[in-house]
């Protein structure tokens, strides 16, 4: 594990409430890591198990999901829809031997760009102190 | 030629005139945008970002400007004048418009900008607020709509260059107002305000102390399309470290006969110092003021931002004493805490310029009445029942054309407007 | 399903914004890194590509080298997508095969390190090319509407939105919970600037409203369910009986022989009004009310007037169908806690909204008399309930400033001056803002005598009682920091607004609060009477402080918004919407759980027997559907599965470079 290992995420954010909140963290220059590449969607239910597979099979370290929260235009329920998302996610990580905890899930509000920083900076360590992706493919 | 027919004309393309404009438009009425100056936009266009959020005012102005341009119902009439409008019954204005020669024909102009370059006389830039240059040929602004030249026919010496280098021939010297007659249902006065002009309080020393600046000159200093790099002293190109703001400045003052608050100076100074603090990270700030209005939604946390990022206020009335050989200026002020005057220094000193009326368009009325308010202001008749009406019925108000204000309740009011517009287009139509 | 083609001449359009972009991001590395991917045939950096230039030269690109597909990195695409949609589809290229790329916000705006702002970028445009690869040409769904509006609050914001829609052609419905329209403003002794009292306020609008013959006006109602969609909502409304069915000509009577006497809440408690009563002379409807909670059902009244009351009225529940719906619920004046500035403490302590009910309540005489005494000496303590200071301890506090106080109370000061000149005002103060045209107000008031003290922000003034007196304590700013003493005969707390209830009315509309409570706008600037739920709009103080003028202009602009969506008769429906492929649905029925609003159900495709299937109009795209579909059968139409996909594999790309 080099000491310059710096984790790719995906995030996903959700076009009215979290991905608000990521520009915002933008315009108020808060310093998150850029390693970064963001997808927005319309509401954070929506997202497939699979793709958190296959972003990690494909190079990422980890997967964000800016979920919508209780601020969700589209259902009360969104935290709990996503929830369920995730947890599929997490038994499909696992029977592919990678780590669970390379996904993420939380909830951001319109504004909420402290809680967004702090939660992906801590993701970023996290996934800092796992180390890269032990992939099939790839020869060490 | 039989007259054109609008249901609505919209005098002043700032941003009240684009949002009433599109709004009646969206609404399937046709309307007919007249602007003085040869691109809309009006202040708002100039502006480097916009309290509270922040977010860039052209960000803003420019999507509503191109749509603006864009719309199938909308007529837009640049570099254009209503000279009189004659009231004939409800529902029914007849209005001269004057269309000032541009001399160079917007659809061949393709703003190479070929013109600008070759044109050798200089003047200063009314839309840089003095801070820099144009041509007498020019393209207005960078996000200008429409982006076209004009030539300035004043300051021209008639050399030749311009249409020597134009590739599509869009030069024509001989180009000539035009005049004509419209009718329209209804009217929208979205006029807007005039900046208060420094040189009549001659305790400020614009104009003679150089490091004294306007508000809206540090506006163009701060935006993306500023015409220097970065945030200079004028004085000597340096970068100013210690910055003060003088509140107030025209306004509240009774000395000049204008007692009115105009609204937005303090938020927009506040904004500023938080954008300063940020493009100068070393640079201190100080805030001079009466009081600090900061009294819209999210503006009073905006403020108490800007005092935890550490900008400095400082509740009292400054005057200048001085100027140094190096441009620092010399400031005095009754210190509150201490119970003492203070002298002080600062490197660069910002007028809050305030926001005065612009009433001439009350002139063009010639058979109805446009009622002011004793400063000037346009009246509004019906304060507490229907706002936007004014003492013409028929004729609303929109915008900053009706006192000072920030851009929401500028475009609020401006969709306000549209549609007590609307409803009187509906009633009166025939 | 016809054969999908991907598209293969994309044109890529990179903005410096003027060097919001370019400064933190290397536009041409951008350029360079995209301009030979597959399936792009140009890729430009420009400074504003939303500028007139900028737009045009997309315009002209996409006509001249026939692109089918467009990409444009610039800002967020809260600002530009819309623009950049319509510049497509001036160019006669289906807006759908458009794609925003926010690299300013998430990019240049975000980091400081050119490198990796730079890498984001890339990877954000490459994600944004395999996007418009595999999208779909989708037209805007039409639909009907209904060409009506459903008003919820019958304050003055209501009744002006209601006088707005109906002169424009559009039916309303007008839903107030309390019996009598008119709201806050019909308890103001004088507004600001004019004099006109708050009564007279509501009724000059009351009066233009009588003459409508297309609203509907519920009192005494609140929504209770609402559900659709822009252009076909559908609401439930119950309303509670009135009991008072018609009226009579002695009616008056009625009222008078009731037997019942309870506090009026009009006035805050400072009068009584009997069981059955109008709040005040000329309140509309002209019908008076029996409150329930007071009426002991001695049928009284019913032996004067007969059949125009009915005390076994019963609720009714009503609904209605509308195009779009205006919020106008208004505030509630801020409680101060007990002890608060000696409130509920001292019986001389009171809020200004109650002052008010009192200088009209004394209109008459030329004392000021509360409690059984003469009043010679008030103190007003500004800011009480706004502009809290958070210190960690105090909970949630209202951090905002309530915007109309100062105005009102200093208005307030110079007509106190006029009606009972011998009283003494003092003004503890933190910032006077009495902003624009209103400073002619502050002037006066000042030129009268008035006097005006500073607190400071941190440390506001005590009150506590001496000798049947009340004292009030402060430091004064202006005289560096000295402490004053005054003693009044009143304390009147300035208090601020806070939203009414609007936790439950965003609930039952799925519309969101923002910080303070009060209803959240979609953008200030760009949509500052609009939700982020299509159709729903806000005006009013329910949106946040406002004085009168500013809630009238609010709600006239709310009308225009929702007239223009509505005046046609027909509104269009952004095509974010799930669709079915029937030849992969296995009918594991997935969807249907999920689904938020019912839009799916099951239907006969021709030679594929039953499938699910999506009713565009219930749909609302949030996608939820194909997240759980086995089979990838269910697809949004604007982001499909192999989009996002595709997205995402190239994403790393960028990254990785
Ligand atoms: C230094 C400064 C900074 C500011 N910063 C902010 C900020 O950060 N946030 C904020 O919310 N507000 C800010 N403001 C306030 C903002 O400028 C105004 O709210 C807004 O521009 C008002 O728009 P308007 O359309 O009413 O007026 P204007 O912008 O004045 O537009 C009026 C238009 O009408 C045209 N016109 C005038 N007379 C005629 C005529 N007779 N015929 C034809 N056309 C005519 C003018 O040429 C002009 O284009 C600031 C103001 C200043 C001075
Ligand atoms: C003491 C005081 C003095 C003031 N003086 C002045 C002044 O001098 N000048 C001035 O310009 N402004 C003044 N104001 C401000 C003024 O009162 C407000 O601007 C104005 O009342 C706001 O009107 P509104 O319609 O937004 O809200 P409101 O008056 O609060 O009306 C909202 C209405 O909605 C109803 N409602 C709420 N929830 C529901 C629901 N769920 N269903 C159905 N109906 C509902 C309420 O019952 C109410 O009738 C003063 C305010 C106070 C407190
Ligand atoms: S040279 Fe001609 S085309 Fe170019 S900007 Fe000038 S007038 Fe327009
Ligand atoms: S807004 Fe502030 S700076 Fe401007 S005139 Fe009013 S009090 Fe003075
Ligand atoms: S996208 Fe959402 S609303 Fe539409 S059918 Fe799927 S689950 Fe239902």
């Amino acid at each position: 594990m080099s000491e310059g290992y710096e984790p790719k995420i995906l995030i996903f954010s959700t076009e009215y409430i979290s991905d608000p909140a990521i520009d915002l963290a933008g315009l108020s220059h808060k310093d998150y890591p850029p390693t970064t590449a963001i997808i927005r969607v319309p509401c954070s239910s929506m997202i497939r198990p699979d793709y958190i597979l296959l972003a990690i099979k494909k190079g990422f370290d980890g997967v964000f999901i800016a979920a919508d929260g209780e601020e969700c235009p589209f259902r009360k329920d969104c935290t709990e829809v996503t929830s369920a998302r995730v947890d599929e996610a997490i038994k499909l990580l696992t029977e592919n031997g990678i780590e669970p905890q390379r996904i993420k899930m939380a909830a951001i509000c319109s504004v909420c760009t402290d809680a967004f920083v702090k939660a992906l900076r801590e993701f970023y360590e996290v996934l800092k102190k796992l180390g890269p992706v032990k992939r099939d493919d790839e020869n060490e | 030629m039989s007259e054109e027919t609008y249901d609505a004309l919209v005098i002043g393309g700032g941003i009240a005139g684009i949002e009433s404009a599109l709004t009646l438009a969206d609404m399937g009425f046709k309307v007919l945008l007249v602007e003085k100056e040869p691109s809309i936009g009006g202040k708002m266009a100039l502006l480097s970002k916009v309290f509270p959020t922040l977010d860039c005012a052209s960000c803003i102005s420019t999507p509503k400007m191109a749509s603006a341009y864009h719309h199938p119902n909308i007529t837009l009439k640049v570099y254009t004048e209503v000279l009189e409008i004659y009231k004939q019954g409800e529902g029914n204005f007849e209005v001269l418009i004057r269309e000032k020669p541009k001399y160079v024909d917007p659809q061949a102009c393709t703003a190479c900008t070929l013109c600008e370059k070759a044109c050798p006389v200089i003047v200063p830039d009314e839309f840089q607020f003095g801070l820099r240059g144009r041509k007498a040929i020019y393209i207005p602004f960078d996000i200008a709509v429409p982006k076209k030249a004009v030539l300035d026919i004043k300051n021209c010496i008639f050399c030749g260059q311009c249409e020597r280098v134009c590739p599509t021939g869009a030069i024509n010297f001989l180009d000539e107002p035009k005049e004509y007659k419209v009718k329209v249902h209804s009217i929208i006065l979205a006029t807007g305000y005039k900046l208060f002009d420094p040189l009549k309080k001659p305790e400020f020393k614009f104009g003679q102390f150089k490091n004294v600046i306007t508000s809206m000159q540090m506006e163009r200093l701060l935006s993306p399309t500023s015409p220097y790099e970065g945030i200079l002293k004028p004085k000597d190109g340096g970068e100013p470290m210690k910055i003060a703001y003088f509140l107030c400045a025209g306004s509240r003052d009774l000395k000049l006969n204008y007692p009115l608050c105009s609204q937005v100076c303090c938020m927009y100074s506040i904004k500023q110092a938080q954008l300063l603090l940020g493009a100068l990270p070393l640079a201190d700030v100080y805030i001079f003021y009466i009081d600090i209005r900061a009294f819209g939604k999210g503006y009073e946390e905006f403020y108490q931002q800007a005092k935890a990022m550490g900008v400095n206020f400082i509740k009292g009335q400054p005057s200048l004493l001085d100027e140094k050989s190096d441009g620092t200026v010399v400031v005095t002020y009754w210190d509150s805490n201490d119970n003492q005057f203070k002298v002080d220094e600062f490197d660069l000193v910002v007028l809050s310029v305030g926001l005065w009326p612009n009433g001439d368009i009350a002139k063009v009325f010639k058979n109805a009445k446009l009622e002011l308010d004793e400063y000037g202001w346009i009246k509004r008749i019906d304060e507490n029942g229907n706002p936007v009406k004014t003492s013409i019925e028929g004729v609303f108000v929109a915008g900053t054309a009706s006192g000072p204000k920030d851009i929401p309740e500028t475009i609020i009011e401006a969709n306000a407007a549209a549609s007590q517009a609307a409803k009187y287009i509906i009633k009166y139509k025939r | 399903m016809s054969k999908f083609v991907e598209r293969q001449r994309i044109g890529v359009y990179v903005c410096h914004c003027g060097g919001n972009i370019s400064d933190y991001v290397d536009v041409k590395e951008v350029v360079n890194a995209v301009k030979d991917y597959p399936g792009v045939v140009l890729a430009k950096d420009f400074i504003f590509m939303c500028s007139d230039a900028g737009q045009k030269m997309i315009e002209e690109d996409i006509k001249k080298h026939n692109l089918d597909g467009v990409v444009v990195a610039a800002c967020s695409p809260k600002l530009h997508e819309m623009t950049f949609r319509n510049v497509v589809t001036r160019a006669g290229l289906n807006p759908f095969l458009f794609y925003h790329v926010n690299i300013r916000e998430q990019s240049s705006w975000a980091h400081r390190d050119r490198k990796y702002s730079t890498k984001k970028a890339i990877s954000h445009v490459l994600a944004g090319i395999e996007y418009v690869k595999l999208a779909s040409a989708l037209e805007k769904i039409r639909m009907k509407a209904e060409k009506s509006v459903l008003i919820i609050g019958g304050g003055i914001a209501g009744i002006r939105a209601a006088l707005d829609l109906s002169g424009m052609g559009i039916n309303v419905v007008l839903v107030e919970k309390e019996p009598f329209l008119g709201g806050r403003t019909a308890r103001i002794w004088r507004t600001h600037p004019n004099g006109k009292k708050g009564v007279d306020v509501v009724r000059g609008l009351i009066n233009e409203l009588k003459e409508r013959d297309n609203v509907v006006i519920l009192t005494n109602s609140e929504v209770t369910h609402v559900e659709g969609f822009v252009g076909n909502f559908k609401v439930k409304v119950h309303v509670n009986p009135r009991y008072v069915i018609k009226n009579h000509p002695r009616m008056k009577e009625a009222i008078d022989v009731c037997p019942v006497t309870v506090p009026d809440e009009f006035n805050y408690g400072l009068t009584t009004r009997k069981a059955i009563y109008y709040p005040y002379e000329g309140a509309y409807p002209e019908l008076p009310v029996i409150d329930p909670k007071a009426c002991t059902r001695c049928g009284e009244c019913v032996k004067i007037v007969g059949d125009a009351i009915d005390l076994s009225q019963k609720p009714m529940d009503l609904e209605f169908k509308v195009g779009a719906i205006v919020v106008t619920t208004g505030f509630k004046p801020y409680e101060p806690k007990p002890g608060e500035f000696g409130y509920k403490e001292y019986g001389n302590v009171i809020t200004l909204p109650v002052f008010d009910r009192l200088l009209d309540l004394s209109e008459g005489g030329n004392k000021l008399i509360y409690n059984g005494k003469e009043i010679n000496s008030i103190a007003f303590i500004y800011c009480v309930g706004s502009r809290q200071i958070p210190n960690g301890s105090n909970g949630k506090v209202n951090e905002y400033c309530s915007r109309y106080c100062c105005n009102a109370t200093i208005y307030r000061a110079s007509q106190l001056k006029r009606k009972y000149p011998h009283i003494k005002q003092y003004h503890f103060y933190r910032d006077i803002r009495t902003y624009g045209l209103n400073e002619l107000l502050y002037l006066k008031a000042g030129e009268e005598g008035a006097v005006f003290i500073k607190y400071p922000d941190e440390e506001p003034p005590k009150v506590y009682g001496e000798d049947g007196k009340l004292i009030v304590e402060s430091k004064d700013v202006v005289l560096g920091g000295d402490t004053v003493r005054t003693k009044v005969d009143l304390v009147v707390l300035v208090v601020g607004m806070e939203p009414y209830d609007t936790k439950k009315i965003s609930d039952i509309l799925s519309i969101s609060t923002g910080k303070g409570g009060f209803l959240q706008e979609a953008h200030p600037k760009l949509r500052p009477v609009e939700t982020l739920k299509s159709g729903i709009y806000i005006a009013g103080t329910a949106q946040a402080p406002r004085t009168i003028s500013e809630t009238l202009i609010s709600a006239s602009a709310a009308s225009a918004k929702a007239a223009s969506m509505l005046i046609k008769g027909e509104i269009e429906l952004e095509p974010r919407v799930a669709r079915v492929d029937p030849e992969k649905c296995n009918l594991s029925k997935r969807c249907v759980e999920v689904c938020p609003t019912g839009a799916i159900s099951f239907k006969e495709y021709e030679g594929l027997g039953t499938k699910a299937w999506v009713n565009e109009a219930m749909c609302i795209g949030c996608g939820a559907c194909t997240a759980v579909c086995p089979t990838e059968a269910i697809q949004l139409n604007t982001l499909k599965t192999t989009q996002i996909k595709r997205m995402i594999e190239a994403a790393i790309k960028g990254l990785e470079r």
